[in-house]
This record gives structure tokens, C-alpha cells and sequence, in this order.
């Protein structure tokens, strides 16, 4: 009977393995010098998952922390524009590749760094035929390098910031393991439907811990009269397998102003109702952070 | 991966490389120490393309990859390139680095 591969010994020399686990040591020690990593995530697209990291971002530099922020949303990056430094390059360091600086000094790492342009798309290299056999590995390793080769230096918060579904967000669990993931969903049924789905992924196939849960456009903010009107109809009680709801955040139309201008909204106006509901989402936020740092109460 | 030759139950050895094409088809030589009986693995571009993507060296001699390797390598615009910035001191191999997934595996044999 012919030889089998462990009868020949070695690999050629190459490692796989070893090289694998450098990888992961490499992922490690970056991360290790950052107190709480974040996700994220919603299984719904357009519920305002950057928005939201946007200002949780400057949201948590306003209080004094040191933040950071991935984009992991390979194919529709949004942050670098959203948070004003699309026009800026990352720079290659001794410790790796320093991300630009917001005004608030928030480290940034996105596909967009990355394109020649702002209308460039994102298309890797590569023969396009049959491009599902070599795609998602490299979709999984731009996720690796933005964390591992980012010099994102002490952070008290990384958030991650990642595409609707939950493809990403499994990539990311088999990556590393965050502290927790924030879920982002609109008071709808179709919203709460599909992000109810992706939270059984979540939590019970991948047992990732959850945070809790922010629902956006609560509401229309009308900065005229100064009051909160109903955005959607009225809809039945949310109900997110028992996480808790640790915002409400009522649209401003001013959002979309400051997106566009590369400007937090929470810059220029903390002090406006959902500038306030922002800020104390942050409180809230760090306040169950630190509940599950200190293991007081485990995450849901 | 590793190639046998059935009749010596041998484990072949690096012969020749035969090149990589532009669409990233590639060929190699293999040859049994006993027999000296050859043969070529042929790669389509896929298959190429798809050990690339593994974001590993096959090869014994390798260098610490550097940061952002793998982006600067499948983007077709290279956005650290020309940057100035503090260099590392594994910098100089992103750029440098061979588009061949075997290139570090053809060294070895070569020598």
C-alpha cells in the first residue's frame, strides 16, 4: 500500500499550522491592549447601523474615552466618510498601520482607506470566474488585518461596525470573541422579525453574548417644535428574546446632514433630545460593559 | 500537498518550475529521486488564486508577513504605497512579495 501523507514527514517545511497560529497571536496581542471591543450588528440593512457607531464613537470620546472604530463592512464601507477622514490615508508604523485620526481623535480603519477614490468600488484581484472559491477568505482576511494590523494602540472601546446579515458577524466570532454585540433595530414588525432571526444565530449557534438592543427612528424629531412624533404605526410591543433595550433613538434629519458633512451629529448637538438619548445610550452602554467586565452579571 | 511516486513509493522531489502565466495558471515540476519519473501540476487560475487566499507561505524560509499584506497584495490600488510613514521592519515584503503561492516552496527546492 502506497505511503499516506503522515507517512512523509513534514509539510515541506511551510507550517500551516504554525503560521495559522501566529495569526491568531498576532490578533491577540493587538487586541489585548484594548479594554472592550463592540460589535455592531443587526441582520436587517438600513436600520442605521453606522450612524449609530458613528456617534456612539464620539459619543464615548466626548466622555473621555479612547475609541477606536473597523469598519467591517468590506463591500459598503461607510465610516471613513461618516466620520471625516475619507480623504486620508493610514500610515505604515513600526507597530503596524496607524489609522487616521478623527477631530475627536477616534482611530478609523475601513475598506474606503484603501480605494484610489471615493467612487472606486471595492473588487479584489483575482480571476472573476468561480470567484466564490477564494472570495469569503479574503473577505475574512481584510476583517483580520483591519483588527491585528491596525496600530489601534490603548483603546478603552473598539467598535466594529458590521454589514447587515450575519455572515460578518459569524467571521467575526470565529475571530476573535467581543465583549459583547450591540443590536440595532427599528420599531417595525418586519425589522424586529428579521433582527429577532439573527439573534437566534447569535446566541444560540454561535453563543455570542449580547449587550443589548437599540431601536432607531423611535420617532421623528421635529426640530421646529421641538417635539417627537410617531414615525411608524403604531406596532406591537418589541420583543427581543428578553435583551434588553438600552435605547431609543428618535430620527433627526439633521443625521443625514452631519453624515454627509463628516461631522457626528453629537458634535454639534449633544443638547437636542436624540443628542441626549445618545449620550445616555453611551452611559448605558459602558454601564453594562463594565457589569459584564467585572462578571457581576453574565452577558444575555 | 505532497506527491508520491507509486511504483517507489517515494515522495517526489522539485524539479522545474514552469512558470505562471498571466491569468495566474501555473505550473511544476515534480520528479521521483528514484525513477526520475516526472510530473507537472498544473493550477488554473481558481486554484491558484485560492491558495493565495489562504494568507499563508508554503515554503520552509519565510518573513513575519507585513501588516495589511494580504490587502496591499488583492487591491488593486496599493494605498500605503508612496505614504510616508514610520517603516517596519517587515515593510519592504508586501510590495516585494511574489504573486506565486509556491514561490517560498520553489526557492527551497531550488537550493
Amino acid at each position: 500500500m502506497a505511503k499516506r501523507y503522515r507517512d512523509i514527514v513534514g509539510d515541506g517545511g511551510s507550517d500551516v499550522d504554525g503560521q495559522l497560529e501566529q495569526l491568531r497571536h498576532r490578533l491577540s496581542s493587538r487586541l489585548a491592549s484594548i479594554r472592550h471591543v463592540v460589535a455592531v450588528m443587526s441582520g436587517k440593512g438600513g436600520v442605521g447601523k453606522s450612524t449609530l457607531t458613528t456617534n456612539l464613537a464620539a459619543g464615548l470620546a466626548m466622555k473621555g474615552h479612547a475609541v477606536g472604530v473597523a469598519d467591517a463592512d468590506i463591500y459598503g464601507p461607510s465610516l471613513a466618510r461618516m466620520l471625516g477622514v475619507a480623504e486620508r490615508r493610514p500610515k505604515p508604523g513600526r507597530d503596524g498601520v496607524a489609522p487616521p485620526r478623527t477631530v475627536l481623535d477616534i482611530k478609523v480603519m475601513s475598506m474606503a482607506l484603501f480605494l484610489e477614490d471615493a467612487q472606486a468600488p471595492v473588487v479584489f484581484r483575482g480571476p472573476s470566474r468561480e470567484a466564490f472559491t477564494w472570495k469569503g477568505m479574503l473577505e475574512m482576511h481584510a476583517l483580520r488585518e483591519f483588527l491585528a494590523d491596525t496600530d489601534w494602540g490603548e483603546l478603552d472601546y473598539l467598535l466594529i461596525d458590521l454589514p447587515p446579515g450575519t455572515n460578518q458577524f459569524a467571521t467575526l466570532h470565529d475571530l476573535i470573541r467581543p465583549a459583547g454585540s450591540l443590536v440595532v433595530s427599528l420599531p417595525n414588525r418586519l425589522s424586529r422579525e428579521v433582527v429577532g432571526r439573527s439573534l437566534v444565530l447569535a446566541r444560540q449557534v454561535l453563543k455570542a453574548p449580547m449587550l443589548g438592543v437599540v431601536e432607531n427612528m423611535a420617532g421623528y424629531f421635529c426640530n421646529g417644535c421641538l417635539s417627537r412624533q410617531p414615525l411608524f404605526d403604531r406596532q406591537a410591543e418589541a420583543d427581543y428574546d428578553g435583551l434588553p433595550i438600552l435605547g431609543r433613538i428618535p430620527f433627526d434629519p439633521r443625521f443625514v446632514d452631519a453624515c454627509d458633512a463628516g461631522r457626528p451629529y453629537l458634535l454639534d448637538y449633544a443638547d437636542a433630545p436624540p443628542g441626549q438619548d445618545l449620550m445616555g445610550l453611551c452611559d448605558r452602554l459602558c454601564d453594562r460593559l463594565a457589569t459584564v467586565a467585572s462578571a457581576k452579571e453574565p452577558c444575555l | 500537498m505532497k506527491f508520491l511516486c507509486v511504483e517507489c513509493d517515494e515522495p517526489m522531489k522539485f524539479d522545474q518550475f514552469g512558470g505562471m502565466d498571466d491569468d495566474g495558471s501555473l505550473a511544476v515540476t515534480f520528479r521521483c529521486p528514484s525513477c526520475e519519473w516526472g510530473v507537472t501540476m498544473l493550477t488554473n487560475p481558481q486554484e491558484t488564486q485560492m491558495v493565495r487566499s489562504l494568507g499563508v507561505q508554503i515554503g520552509s524560509e519565510r518573513t513575519a508577513p507585513a501588516p495589511m499584506a494580504m490587502l496591499r497584495q488583492f487591491m488593486p490600488f496599493d494605498a500605503l504605497d508612496g505614504v510616508d510613514g514610520e517603516a517596519s521592519p517587515v515593510e519592504a515584503s508586501a510590495s516585494g512579495a511574489s504573486k506565486c503561492p509556491f514561490a517560498k516552496m520553489i526557492k527551497d527546492m531550488d537550493t
